[in-house]
């Protein structure tokens, strides 16, 4: 059931960068044609980039959380 | 500082930072006050000063900075200005990884590039120079998007995607500032060649959301993280598409000539070389032009005798290797894809965007070298001789070295073709003649295969 919540979890931050990448517009300042399919490609890129970066976080705070359980177990093996 | 002897170099006017001038030698830039504080401040990061200490990027100093007025900055100036239209695909790959190298070493500052075009690089010698101080700024930390991206894949990887799978040249760039879209190559490509990587990523996906997808909401930024992690994944994955792109040397009719010139012996070889190096030598040139370079045999000598080289030549390949060997020993040799006979002309806005090759040229060489190319332009091209020794004339500030083909060379009988009638009168008494109404003959030197070499000085 945890694990089915994390998978929600993800999945719904990997949705929210895309839709906030969707909402990312050039700024005023940028004087470059930003391209239309170039630009797409980017936002694609970089959302799949996002989800990575998710993915990667949650499985680095998963190892901690198993490594901190282990930890005790370890401990009193040792005793 | 700006006199009325400075003009605005015209292809500076589209940056909304400031503005390059041109007063006599001196290339000065003036920066727009409400760009002042930054574009100072970005100078005088140890960024920038660690760039140009590596001659990375182009040096400039503060020549005026008052409160509420332009900064007014001088840059050292880069001998020879060179177009990409001119480069060869080596050079274009070079310019395109400084580039990126740039870019990515400005996030670690918390800067980024705004502009990423070819026109923002110069080459001294065989080195690029990034040379426009004013295309970065300061990243906003919460930003993932490199907005410059597209431009560099219009810019740069779609024109080498286009010449190495296409064959399109490069010199068809002066023709396109912005480059290429991706559907400008869709078209004429199969498709197994579009679905495979780099063309995947270049060509077919973003041709396929320039149809779906249109973007003008507002700006929205993720964590500080996020965005540092997803612009340096997109650098690296750019970096990926690159260095995919190549190599491209294919033999073509010139890149081989110094090896299989079967009308020249060993002897004659040697004999040719040691009196250009003898005329160098005593002349000691500060800059010399050689038209018709090929691989470069003796704008490699020019360079060993202490000279600055720019190296013309018609054929792609025999640039492109000129370009890698100087690179790769290090030598002041700039060599450009150009012709002597149809130089490049002046471009852009009302024509005054950049400069023709004869007119960056004209008053900048001490000794130009005109070596087994005359009989191009006489045959192929079909020049006058009179016109050539006019252009050479003026071209050169002081020494030509030229070397005159005879009627029965086999390389002259080639290109006539059966039109010897038309060439007859082209005795080497009658080039002697010609000549001699603007150069005098300061030494010369028959070769056993009927070849000659003559160093000659301007007159007046």
């Amino acid at each position: 059931m945890r694990y089915l919540y994390a998978l929600s979890d993800f999945s719904l931050t990997a949705f929210s960068i895309l839709v906030m990448l969707c909402a990312l517009a050039q700024p005023a300042y940028a004087y470059v044609d930003p391209g239309s399919g170039l630009f797409a490609f980017q936002l694609m890129s970089t959302t799949i980039a996002g989800m990575i970066f998710m993915l990667r976080k949650r499985l680095h705070k998963l190892f901690r959380s198993l490594t901190l359980h282990s930890a005790p177990k370890s401990e009193k093996a040792a005793k | 500082m700006i006199g009325p002897n400075s003009s605005a170099t015209q292809g500076s006017f589209r940056d909304p930072a400031g503005r390059l001038y041109r007063d006599g030698d001196r290339i000065l830039r003036e920066v727009y006050p409400n760009h002042s504080a930054s574009v100072l401040a970005w100078l005088r990061s140890p960024l920038t000063q660690r760039w140009i200490k590596q001659q990375r990027m182009v040096a400039a100093t503060v020549v005026a900075s008052e409160p509420g007025q332009p900064v007014l900055l001088e840059h050292e100036r880069i001998f020879f200005p060179s177009y990409p239209w001119e480069w060869a695909p080596s050079q274009w790959k070079q310019a395109a990884s400084l580039t990126l190298d740039l870019c990515e070493e400005a996030l670690d500052d918390g800067f980024v590039l705004k502009d990423a075009t070819p026109l923002n690089i110069l080459f001294a010698g065989h080195r690029a120079v990034f040379v426009d101080v004013l295309s970065f700024e300061k990243r906003d930390p919460q930003f993932p998007l490199w907005n410059a991206y597209a431009q560099f894949v219009r810019t740069f990887l779609l024109p080498i995607c286009a010449y190495i799978y296409l064959g399109w040249p490069l010199a068809a760039t002066q023709q396109r500032r912005d480059g290429y879209e991706p559907t400008d190559l869709a078209p004429f490509l199969s498709l197994v060649r579009r679905w495979r990587n780099p063309l995947r990523s270049l060509v077919t996906i973003p041709g396929l959301l320039q149809k779906k997808w249109n973007f003008t909401s507002e700006r929205a930024n993720v964590s500080v993280e996020l965005a540092s992690f997803a612009i340096r994944r997109l650098l690296r994955s750019t970096r990926g598409l690159l260095d995919s792109l190549g190599p491209s040397a294919r033999a073509s009719r010139w890149s081989c000539y110094p090896e299989t010139a079967n009308h020249y012996k060993a002897a004659d070889h040697d004999a040719k070389q040691a009196f250009i190096r003898n005329a160098l030598d005593s002349i000691r040139p500060a800059r010399v032009l050689d038209v018709g370079a090929n691989t470069g045999v003796y704008s490699r000598i020019a360079a060993e005798c202490r000279a600055d080289v720019v190296a013309w030549d018609t054929d792609v390949q025999a640039s492109d290797m000129n370009w890698q060997a100087a690179h790769k020993e290090g030598l002041p040799i700039l060599p450009l894809v150009a012709d002597f006979a149809r130089p490049t002309p002046a471009l852009g806005w009302q024509n005054l965007e950049n400069a023709s090759l004869l007119e960056r040229a004209r008053g900048q060489f001490e000794c130009v070298l005109m070596l087994g190319i005359l009989h191009h332009l006489l045959v192929a091209d079909q020049i006058p001789l009179p016109a050539i020794i006019e252009q050479l004339w003026d071209i050169t500030k002081r020494w030509a070295i030229v070397e005159w083909i005879p009627q029965n060379d086999v390389q002259f009988k080639e290109l006539c073709r059966g039109r010897e009638p038309l060439y007859a009168h082209l005795g080497e008494e009658y080039f002697s003649q010609i000549i001699s109404r603007r150069f005098t003959v300061c030494s010369r030197a028959k070769l056993s295969n009927g070849r000659s070499l003559w160093l000659v000085e301007r007159i007046g």
